[in-house]
């Protein structure tokens, strides 16, 4: 047993700081009702402005000026913490006015794409700003001399003491919003605007107050903290926030006691793992340490959660407007002959631009069907479509299973486990299922795509795929002394037809509405006899199978699976494209498409204009932000409402200059 | 099995290189899963900073002991001579060096060389690789160029993904290059440029397809590490069991999954004590707690970078005396720095002595006018994964000498062949021995040796004698 105390106290210090960032999550969807992608991004900065502080340097942000004022050898802590505080507050300040204030009542889905641009740009930013430090030490803060407990174990007491400030900060906070008036308007502001409106009250300043107090209370963890890990730009960002989203959805965004015992537990439990491995070795012998928690608090918060909707937040959400499913011949003839022409008859890299695009329909597809018809939201389609890619490795390179029956059995193979992660959505929705599937698709990369047994090594040369060949036909991109063959890309473009035949036939069917009733209100569709639950589940294997279909094509293309195609960053960044492209409909879904990271609109960019360079990340996420606000919609329907408003006037012009028995014969008409 | 496969001929350059090139590829195991580049070293060479000396004593304390200051030989009582240099006859290498300044500017049909390289994206950002190509390619139109062939560099810059390297692929064969080198490029996509014929060279194999492509690697990367990291364990520490380190990443996954079998094949035990990618302070002293205690007679660690300081720390913090085998990303200078004598009782394979050589010197004349110093200025030990390029480039130059010397024209498919059919030639600046194909399994893979060396009180790494030069080639998995 003094094993695993000794475990527990170790971890302390990572159990604070998934606690810190767990708070400031909590803190901030009470104060602003939205949840970032971007928190733990902020918080690294402020732990990098902590760190250049103690080393005597004031790093700039802004690009064109020098990355960093060097000022002395070095400031002391109590110069430097309220300096990194200071720049938390005015970073959360910003974030909030120039963006999530704007997006207050756009769809919860757009502030979570804004979050992921915000995300994108601050990371870049940092890499860009620090590119001579990958990592930064700093000197202890807190006293580190190890403290003996019980014999055999004695820990060092730097994370005692961070987990004891963390305990009183949480404890404070959470006396403040429940207790201070302030504390109390803020969450009635959140809550319903309106009302506090009409109470007097300023839910933008309610909410920036909120907004910067979390941020400043999740810095101080931070910048205690950062002697205690290396400050480096990925490890707070991604690594440590990911626990604290689990822990901040276990306790329903609300509750900050809930959010730090959680976060507590998920960090003990990890660092436990170093003994559990051993003392139960049949547990997965890569990624258990990460997914253990993740798939718990799946689990636990699927269970917590209802079948039904309360009225409440039926209201509340809010998704993009869903058309109806018209298709003239023209415009789909036109889009066919556009990307036949493209694979066919273009250049080289034309054709590999037009097969990216063609294939990040698929995935779009896939996020409209879920998205668009039926409202839920997942975070892990490339993970169902690498389970696809890696399943067509182990099908068609291991077993010899022909083309295609190859990839209709790995599209399945991802259909099922689709239809697995919707088991929680039956029971949460909104934002806590963005999070739950966020971590369901950590939790397949984890336990599925860090598996050397599943990904392949050096003796295997990774996770092959061979051509996909009908008899005597190879229909692979290289064969030969071809090394991009049109033939593929028709293949791939021949899927995506059937795939975007398939998602308006299902709009437009009796299915369809179904779902669309769903999406509108559980609570009214299910009042109408529709089995909410069976079109849940039957709605993630439909969109799984399709971004499966996805990751099969993809493995075909490169003839080789590859985890870094498939992981969480993935995920998030194909929502993205998703929901900039239009994610209510198959023209978004051709949009998202042809916006797609090396697809045929970045590649036209490319060829007309000259590269930023090393700030291209940096604008990309700062544009994604930019569209975000602007399109809440997407761009398809901006761009549809351009051309009815086009049509319209032309129309109207016609009229104008029309004989006026003309007009008089429309009018006896009508 | 251990051996002396390189003489004293073989310059440090070469061998600090070789150091560069094994922690990239740890970086680049590291960079493989998504987002977990957090135990990647810097790019940086070992022993970068640290003042480093051959010890021709420092091995012969017990195997498996632990070095304390007290037991460890004087520094200064064992740098190697500088007639050392002078008394060794020239390698291949050394000569190319001591000719090309004296390479008139090359005035033959231009020879198209491509390279790929990944720019721009957070955590994959190698401009250094682009930039020294540059300034070598710079150096070499003045010098003789590729067997008196002019270079015409044609660069793609990839974003790190499959479909940049695929695009990149395209691009390059579709501008006519004879030859592509792929400077970090994490999905080079081979059957591209197999369909039209256009060769590959690469310096740092970095995920599993890069070792059974159709290509040819100057280093083996991970896997020759780590089945020489296991002719250490068996040959100098005759450990038994081990107990093994390392991130639950898909790099760290990977090169342990290879580990595991070399071990296996040599018959050795072991036990895997998994660690998070971000692990405290605190949390890498439980992981070389609980390492300890299974009783075994080395620790083997596969972290990088930070994971080095916490692990070195923490094995020092609890007063562990078991010796602990690591790899270059460990005998970084910044970790080397940071740690300082908690590193005592580490050794690192791929890491060699460091001596100022006329390679040192050609490649500071080469490089210091794009770095905005002066020869005498640039450190040469700190060159990062730009050597990368650096070596790349050279040694073309040096193979394309050598052809035209025999009357052959130097043309990428005949570089090609000269590489994977010649044995025992050297790769610039006196590497690693050419021996392309010696494993059947890794036909991609032309070098199999690596030196060996241990951390020394006072932030001094010092060769093992004995184990300058130990061959991976039996313990491959």
């Amino acid at each position: 047993m003094s094993d695993y105390l000794f475990y527990v106290l170790t971890g302390a210090g990572a159990s604070a700081i998934i606690a810190g960032l767990a708070l400031g999550l909590v803190v901030t969807y009470q104060s602003a009702m939205t949840v970032s992608f971007a928190y733990g991004a902020t918080a690294t900065w402020s732990a990098f402005t902590f760190a250049e502080l103690r080393r005597g340097d004031i790093p700039l942000p802004i690009p064109g000026l020098p990355a960093r004022l060097d000022l002395a050898d070095e400031f002391p802590t109590v110069v430097a913490l309220p300096g990194a505080l200071i720049v938390a507050g005015i970073l959360a300040w910003v974030l909030y006015v120039a963006v999530f204030k704007r997006l207050r009542h756009a769809p919860p889905l757009a502030r979570l794409v804004a979050s992921v641009g915000i995300l994108v740009a601050m990371l870049s930013l940092l890499d860009r700003r620090m590119a001579d430090v990958r990592s930064l030490r700093t000197p202890p803060v807190l006293p580190r001399e190890p403290v003996t407990v019980m014999d055999d174990v004695t820990v060092p007491r730097d994370g005692l003491w961070l987990m004891l400030i963390v305990v009183i900060v949480a404890a404070t906070l959470w006396w403040l919003a429940r207790s201070s008036v302030t504390g109390l308007r803020i969450r009635a502001a959140a809550e319903n605007d309106k009302a506090a409106v009409l109470m007097g009250m300023s839910p933008e300043r309610l909410g920036t107050v909120g907004v910067v107090v979390g941020s400043v209370a999740t810095a101080l963890i931070m910048c205690l903290a950062a002697p205690m890990i290396p400050v480096n730009p990925t490890a707070i960002s991604l690594g440590y926030l990911v626990p604290a989203l689990g822990a901040a959805v276990v306790a329903r965004m609300r509750s900050i006691p809930i959010a730090v015992g959680t976060a507590v537990a998920i960090g003990s439990v990890q660092s436990c793992f170093t003994q559990l491995q051993f003392d139960w070795p049949w547990l997965p012998s890569t990624g258990t340490r990460e997914a253990l928690p993740l798939v718990v608090i799946i689990v636990a918060v699927a269970a917590g959660g209802a079948r039904l909707p309360d009225r409440r937040s039926a209201i509340a959400t809010r998704l993009p407007v869903v058309p109806p499913a018209r298709v003239t011949p023209v415009a789909a003839v036109g889009l066919i002959a556009v990307a036949v022409l493209g694979l066919v008859a273009a250049g080289p890299l034309w054709r590999t631009a037009m097969l990216t695009s063609v294939i990040a329909v698929l995935f779009a597809l896939s996020f409209v069907v879920l998205t668009g018809l039926g409202g839920q939201t997942s975070l892990a389609q490339l993970a169902f479509a690498g389970m696809a890619g890696f399943a067509l490795s182990k099908l068609a390179h291991d077993a010899g299973v022909a083309f295609p029956l190859a990839p209709l059995l790995a599209a399945g193979v991802a259909s099922v486990i689709g239809m697995i992660v919707a088991l929680p959505a039956m029971r949460i929705r909104g934002t806590e299922l963005a999070v739950i599937t966020f971590a369901a698709g950590i939790a397949i990369t984890e336990l599925v795509f860090k598996n050397p047994d599943v990904i392949g090594d050096a003796s295997t040369g990774g996770a092959p795929v061979p051509n996909p060949r009908i008899g005597p036909w190879d229909l692979g991109l290289v064969a030969g002394n071809s090394s991009s063959r049109p033939v593929f890309g028709l293949l791939a473009l021949g899927v995506v037809i059937l795939a975007c035949a398939l998602v308006i036939t299902l709009r437009r069917s009796a299915t369809g509405r179904r779902l669309l009733a769903i999406r509108s209100s559980e609570r009214a569709a299910a009042a109408c006899g529709v089995n909410v639950g069976r079109y849940k589940v039957a709605l993630y294997g439909v969109s799984a199978f399709l971004a499966g279909l996805g990751g099969c094509l993809v493995a075909y293309r490169f003839g080789t699976v590859s985890d870094a195609s498939f992981g969480p960053i993935a995920s998030l960044t194909a929502l993205t494209v998703a929901y900039l492209g239009g994610i209510a409909t198959v023209g978004g879904a051709i949009t998202a498409g042809a916006l797609a990271a090396s697809g045929v609109v970045f590649y036209a960019l490319s060829q007309v204009s000259e590269s930023s360079g090393r700030w291209d990340v940096f604008l990309g996420g700062v544009l994604l932000v930019a569209v975000v606000i602007l399109a809440p919609d997407g761009l398809a329907a901006v761009l549809g409402r351009r051309r009815h408003a086009i049509v319209a006037r032309w129309r109207s012009s016609v009229r104008a200059t029309t004989p006026d028995t003309q007009i008089d014969q429309d009018r006896i008409v009508v | 099995m251990v051996t002396s496969g390189w003489s004293r001929s073989k310059t440090a350059l070469g061998r600090r290189l070789l150091a560069v090139l094994c922690g990239g590829a740890v970086i680049a195991a590291a960079c493989g899963g998504g987002g977990d580049q957090s135990d990647a070293p810097a790019p940086t060479t070992a022993a970068s900073s640290a003042p480093t000396t051959v010890a021709e004593g420092a091995g012969d304390e017990t195997p498996g002991g632990d070095s304390t200051p007290s037991d460890t030989p004087d520094a200064n009582e064992h740098e190697t001579p500088t007639s050392t240099e002078v008394a060794v006859p020239e390698s291949g290498a050394d000569r190319f060096t001591s000719v090309v300044s004296a390479l008139p500017a090359p005035t033959g049909e231009p020879f198209g060389l491509g390279l790929v390289n990944t720019e721009g994206v957070p955590g994959l950002d190698f401009p250094e690789i682009r930039t020294d190509v540059e300034a070598v390619v710079e150096y070499l139109n003045s010098h003789g160029g590729i067997g008196g062939r002019p270079i015409e560099l044609k660069t793609c810059v990839g974003a790190g993904s499959p479909e940049s390297s695929q695009a990149c692929a395209q691009e390059l064969v579709g501008r006519g290059v004879e030859l592509v080198m792929l400077g970090f490029d994490l999905f080079a996509h081979y059957p591209t440029y197999a369909a039209e014929g256009v060769p590959v060279m690469g310096i740092l194999p970095i995920l599993p397809p890069d070792y059974t492509a159709d290509a040819l690697f100057v280093t083996g990367g991970n896997l020759t590490v780590t089945a020489a990291m296991v002719a250490v364990v068996v040959e100098h520490f005759a450990a038994s069991k081990v107990a093994i380190v390392s991130a639950d990443s898909v790099g760290s996954n990977s090169t342990e999954a290879s580990l595991i079998t070399a071990l296996d094949a040599a018959g050795v035990e072991h036990v895997s004590v998994k660690g998070a990618e971000n692990e405290t302070d605190a949390g890498y002293q439980g992981l070389m707690r609980q390492a300890d205690r299974q009783g075994a007679d080395l620790l083997i660690s596969l972290y990088g970078g930070d994971g080095c300081v916490g692990t070195m720390r923490g094995r020092a913090g609890l007063g562990i005396t078991t010796p602990v085998l690591s790899t270059t990303a460990c005998a970084e200078a910044r970790v080397i720095d940071e740690v300082g004598d908690d590193a005592l009782g580490w050794t690192f394979a791929g890491v060699g002595e460091a001596e100022t050589t006329a390679n040192d010197r050609l490649l500071a004349e080469i490089l210091a006018p794009s770095r905005g110093v002066s020869a005498e200025e640039l450190d040469t030990t700190a060159l990062g994964l730009g050597l990368l390029g650096v070596i790349g480039v050279m040694s073309l130059a040096k193979f394309g000498h050598d052809l035209a010397d025999s009357g052959a024209t130097a043309t990428g498919a005949a570089l090609f062949d000269y590489i994977a059919t010649t044995k025992g030639d050297e790769f610039w600046p006196s590497g690693p021995a050419m021996d392309c194909g010696a494993s059947q399994a890794y036909p991609s893979i032309c070098s199999f040796e690596l030196p060996v060396a241990q951390y020394s009180s006072g932030g001094i790494l010092t060769a093992i004698p004995g184990l300058d030069s130990v061959s991976a080639l039996e313990y491959l998995p």
